[in-house]
């Protein structure tokens, strides 16, 4: 077996559209999957094919086999990491499996904000960072001038980055050697007691969970008996393997400084958290690895089933999505208007679209989703303090003392021609302006203070919409502070509907009221009756729409004996109404919820 | 057995108008020139009324109506008619006083057609009026002003028609109450037996809908389908251009409402009984100067081929794109015009032609039965309902009775369930209701 010097542990990070995929897809082109001692023995006559060929890896992690140039043959494991700034948190947990990261910079965009939010991150899981320039192969491409940005604003030597262009493939054995030279080996005593952290798993349907691993010391090994020490569950080891491109290869044994998988007959997917520590039952490691920072959810929604019978599948489904991304949080929640569903946590606002997403295409379900909000803390008259995670829930306003909302420090970066543009919508979020610093003549970082709920909105399309596309904005979150806040309810037919309730700062709230009844007097449609659409704040009506009366609905036409024409039309009217939601006598499309939710910037 | 209905159709004109979406070409729609087609066509509907009457529900069944609708049935020879019409004499048992009805346009026909009409025996004629107004006339793409169409109704009275329908249409582009008011007085200045009084409807497909269709409130309107018509020659160059409509606008619902209500109380207090949604029966009340035509007060008006759709009469549709009620199955011809024309070299003509065949189960008969039998004021009686299907109405629709009663959309009086004024307006929200899956 390959010793662990013979190993290199690491992740690519980049900014959006940088190379990263490219380089990755490069790497594994020019190196084996397997190492020569494997190639003659084991791992074809114990392949279960047939078996393997159901599951396709998540491309999470890949394992590389290297001839480098002195000679030697070298495992890479290379760790895929989210790019976005929402995803922190995972960014994180795979940073902690690695050693090292190679820093991919667009030769012709230079150092981005996301770069700078990654390269961060890296650097605070120690790990050893490569710059690497890529797509030289562009006339615009000025590699002098972003090494030199790389050491200037990033504080690390990029005079010797490898020069490549991913597309074309050019310089990918410099990237190669350069992870071989200069990224640590994994350090680990083969020896001790098992020490593994998760960073992954997924669930399959044969095989249970499969955990993605990293092992920091000892070795796993199939019918080892393993313990997770966070919760406590144990298991006897089935299967022990690494990651092929695409697909999983079983091995005998998992070493200290490997990364790989495990399946143990694991079929309750809480068993295994992402960040826990795997051990030896027998053998058990004195302490836990650190783990990761236990992120909180941001930004809270209620989910629900479209169809109120498939509430149970909706329940199955976040279960399964919690197992590989433990940022996900979920409780059951009644919603008079919406029936049975979740209230969901979330990183952020993409995280929120992604699992949304995720449910509608990988499950097959039909949501209807509330207004996103953020975690407020209300202060009570009797000294009690409440994290409010759903509006509808804020107590009597008699007693509550004072409100707090997250605030968060935010970075945009910006072509200086739409620095104005810029400012001003900062402003009109209640954005406090901190500094400006250019980075460059052309560029420059605003530096604001901004409440959370304001931007979880709309805020990234109002940006790039108001910068066409230059803006990039990167934010964490600072702390709490006081604010004048205020629930606001509608009332549709003089009746609350608990979805639509959002918190809202007072000096916003009559825009905001306004707004929703317009939007809502587009959405539902005539009724027998005249329906008054309310915004209320505090029992006091801030805003009123009204969805007029039907006057007419009638075909006059008979078109001869055509009834088929007819009837044909009635069906689909019989068929519009099924797909309404009832409030009182009120009937509403489903999706009003969520167009109404998605209140754009409209003006822009 | 209860007689049948025959409907014709005529899918030919001399020119589209901006709204119509019915099946009908004109001239320059054929590469072959009008005569060509037209021959073939009016060959092709004696023989398929040769063949329709041989089948076995329909053979020696009693015919007591006959309706030629289009397109513009007056744009073909009159002789084309008479010989459908012998035809038709000759394979059924067409009753001696069938009701036979053409539709007409003025600016497409002359007295001595009309005079042969006659003589051919239609008996009824429904004329495309559509406005007395000429600008009007000009917005909608009609070939024919006011005045022509009062020429043509004398010309049809002198014809000897005693049975005369006149079509109006409201909420046109920019059409105030008072104009619509307008065209109703002056329709009934004619004096005509029947009147229809329909509201625009923009259609998928024509120029209206390119136009208008932004503006249109109904909820049930599919804006984004442009419907592609089926027939190849019916391309853009058969199109009217749509004359400048000065920057006029759909009225809204309330408005529409509020100029057709305002209508229908003119032609109420004038003697004309509004006895479905959109038709009107000039009653014994409808003096004036009436003249000779005062004398027949005792005799119904009402069209008796509509009658038996709603009435869930059966009738046979020959023709390209007609519609058949037979034995309890509905089924429509193509609406492929050349399709149409060759299946009649083909060894089961019939079966080339005929699509959509659907036979109809006792839940779909007693949901036509009640959203076709509520078009009219006087609504569906509860004993034919029970007689037809050995069930009280209550026992299926009970419940849906009740809601729409509270509602104030529907009434039971009599033995009898109608709509209200308000039911009416409302109509499709109301029959939606009877929709039993």
């Amino acid at each position: 077996m390959t010793e662990s010097g013979n190993i290199r542990n690491f992740c690519i990070v980049a900014h959006i559209d940088h190379g990263k995929s490219t380089l990755a897809d490069r790497l594994i082109e020019q190196t084996g999957v397997l190492t020569s001692r494997e190639m003659q023995a084991q791992v074809l006559d114990n392949m279960d094919i047939e078996r393997e060929r159901g599951i396709t890896i998540k491309s999470q992690a890949v394992r590389m086999i290297y001839h480098a140039k002195d000679g030697q043959e070298y495992i890479l494991n290379m760790i895929d990491t989210p790019g976005h700034v929402d995803f922190g948190y995972e960014v994180s947990r795979s940073l902690a499996a690695c050693d090292g990261a190679i820093l991919v910079v667009d030769a012709t965009q230079g150092v981005e904000a996301q770069t700078l939010a990654n390269v961060y991150l890296a650097l605070d899981h120690d790990l050893e960072v490569i710059p690497v320039i890529n797509k030289i192969d562009l006339p615009s491409a000025e590699p002098q001038k972003v090494k030199d940005e790389i050491e200037d604003v990033i504080g690390i030597e990029a005079q010797n980055a490898p020069l490549i262009s991913a597309k074309v493939g050019t310089g990918i054995d410099g990237v190669l050697e350069a992870v071989i030279e200069r990224l640590p080996a994994p350090k680990g005593d083969g020896n001790a007691p098992l020490k593994a952290l998760i960073f992954d798993s997924i669930y399959d349907s044969y095989k249970g969970v499969i955990v993605f691993c990293r092992l920091f010391d000892g070795s796993l090994r199939r019918g080892m008996p393993v313990r997770f020490m966070a919760t406590g569950a144990s298991a006897e080891v089935v299967e022990v393997g690494y990651f092929g491109p695409g697909r999983f290869i079983p091995c005998e044994e998992l070493k200290a400084g490997e990364v790989g998988y495990f399946t143990a007959s694991i079929k309750n997917i809480a068993d295994t958290r992402v960040g826990d520590t795997v051990t030896g039952a027998d053998r058990p490691c004195a302490e836990a690895l650190p783990g990761y920072k236990k992120v909180m959810p941001m930004v809270y929604c209620g989910i629900y089933p479209a169809d109120n019978a498939r509430y149970g599948e909706l329940r199955d489904a976040l279960e399964k999505l919690q197992l590989n991304d433990a940022s996900l949080f979920y409780e059951p929640e009644t919603s008079q208007a919406l029936g049975f569903g979740f209230r969901c946590g979330f990183l952020g606002l993409l995280h929120l679209e992604v699992i949304e997403e995720r449910l509608q295409r990988e499950y097959d379900l039909d949501l209807v989703t509330t207004a996103p909000s953020v975690v407020y803390r209300v202060y009570k008259t009797d000294g009690e303090m409440i994290e409010l995670t759903n509006p509808s829930n804020l107590p009597d306003p008699s007693s509550i003392e004072y409100m707090e909302e997250p605030i968060v420090s935010g970075e945009i970066m910006v072509t200086t021609d739409y620095i104005g543009a810029i400012m001003q919508l900062c402003q009109e979020r209640r954005g406090r302006y901190l500094s400006t610093d250019y980075i460059e003549q052309t560029r420059a970082v605003l530096k604001y203070e901004l409440p959370l709920n304001e931007i979880i909105y709309d805020f990234f399309d109002a940006l790039k919409s108001r910068s066409r596309g230059y803006a990039s904005f990167d934010y964490e979150i600072k702390g709490y502070e006081r604010s004048n806040l205020v629930k606001l309810d509608i009332l549709i037919n003089k009746e609350q509907v608990d979805a639509l309730s959002f918190i809202v700062h007072a000096d916003g709230a009559y825009e905001r009221g306004k707004k929703m009844c317009e939007r809502l007097k587009e959405e539902i449609p005539r009724h027998l009756f005249e329906i008054p659409i309310q915004a209320t704040v505090g029992g006091r009506v801030i805003a009123r729409e009204t969805v007029k009366a039907m006057r007419k609905d009638v075909l006059a036409k008979c078109y001869g004996g055509d009834i088929t024409r007819k009837k044909k039309l009635l069906e689909k009217q019989k068929e519009g109404k099924k797909k309404m939601r009832q409030i009182g006598s009120v009937e509403i499309p489903q999706n009003a919820f969520l167009n109404v939710l998605k209140l754009g910037d409209d003006t822009n | 057995m209860q007689p049948l209905a025959v409907y014709v159709h005529i899918p030919f004109c001399a020119k589209k108008c901006a709204y119509c979406d019915f099946l009908s070409f004109p001239p320059d729609a054929f590469a072959e020139g009008k005569e060509t087609v037209q021959r073939r066509y009016f060959d092709a509907l004696l023989r398929e009324i040769d063949l329709a009457a041989g089948e076995m529900p329909l053979r020696e069944r009693a015919v007591q109506s006959i309706y030629f609708g289009g397109g513009t049935p007056t744009y073909a020879d009159s002789r084309d008619i008479k010989a459908v019409l012998q035809r038709l004499r000759q394979r059924f048992f067409v009753l001696p006083d069938a009701e036979i009805s053409l539709e007409c346009n003025p600016g497409a026909t002359t007295a001595e057609e009309l005079g042969a009409l006659r003589d051919a025996g239609v008996n009824r004629l429904s004329i495309g009026a559509q406005s007395f107004l000429d600008e009007e006339l000009r917005l909608l793409g009609r070939i024919h002003s006011a005045e022509d169409a009062r020429e043509c109704f004398a010309a049809a009275r002198d014809a000897g028609f005693s049975n005369i329908s006149l079509d109006l249409m409201a909420a046109l582009p920019g059409q105030t109450q008072d104009a619509l008011l307008f065209n109703v007085k002056s329709a009934m200045s004619l004096a005509p037996e029947h009147l229809s009084l329909y509201s625009l409807i923009i259609e998928p497909g024509t120029p209206f809908f390119e136009r208008y269709a932004g503006e249109v409130q109904d909820p049930h309107f599919d804006r984004p389908v442009y419907r592609t018509s089926d027939n190849a020659t019916a391309g853009k160059d058969g199109l009217p251009e749509v004359g400048d409509d000065d920057g006029r606008h759909l009225p809204g619902e309330e408005e529409e409402r509020a100029m057709l209500h305002a209508a229908w109380s003119v032609l109420e207090e004038n003697g004309y009984f509004r006895y479905e949604i959109s038709n009107f029966t000039r009653t014994a009340a409808a003096g004036m100067d009436a003249g000779a035509c005062g004398k027949r007060q005792a005799q119904d008006y009402r069209c008796r081929q509509n009658l038996v759709y709603w009435e869930r009469g059966e009738y046979l549709g020959l023709g390209l794109g007609s519609a058949s009620l037979i034995a309890e199955t509905r089924f429509s011809n193509t609406r492929k015009l050349y399709a149409y024309l060759e299946a009649f070299v083909t060894d089961d003509p019939l079966r080339a032609i005929r699509e959509d065949t659907e036979h109809l189960g006792e839940a779909s008969r007693m949901e036509e039965f009640m959203f076709l039998g509520l078009r009219l004021r006087e609504g569906v009686e509860e004993s034919r309902f029970a007689d037809a299907f050995s069930v009280r109405i209550d026992e299926v629709y009970g419940e849906t009775l009740d809601r729409l009663a509270a509602s104030g959309l529907l009434l039971r009086r009599d033995g009898r369930v109608f709509l209200t004024n308000t039911g009416t307006d409302l109509a499709n929200t109301a029959m939606a209701e009877f929709l039993l899956s």
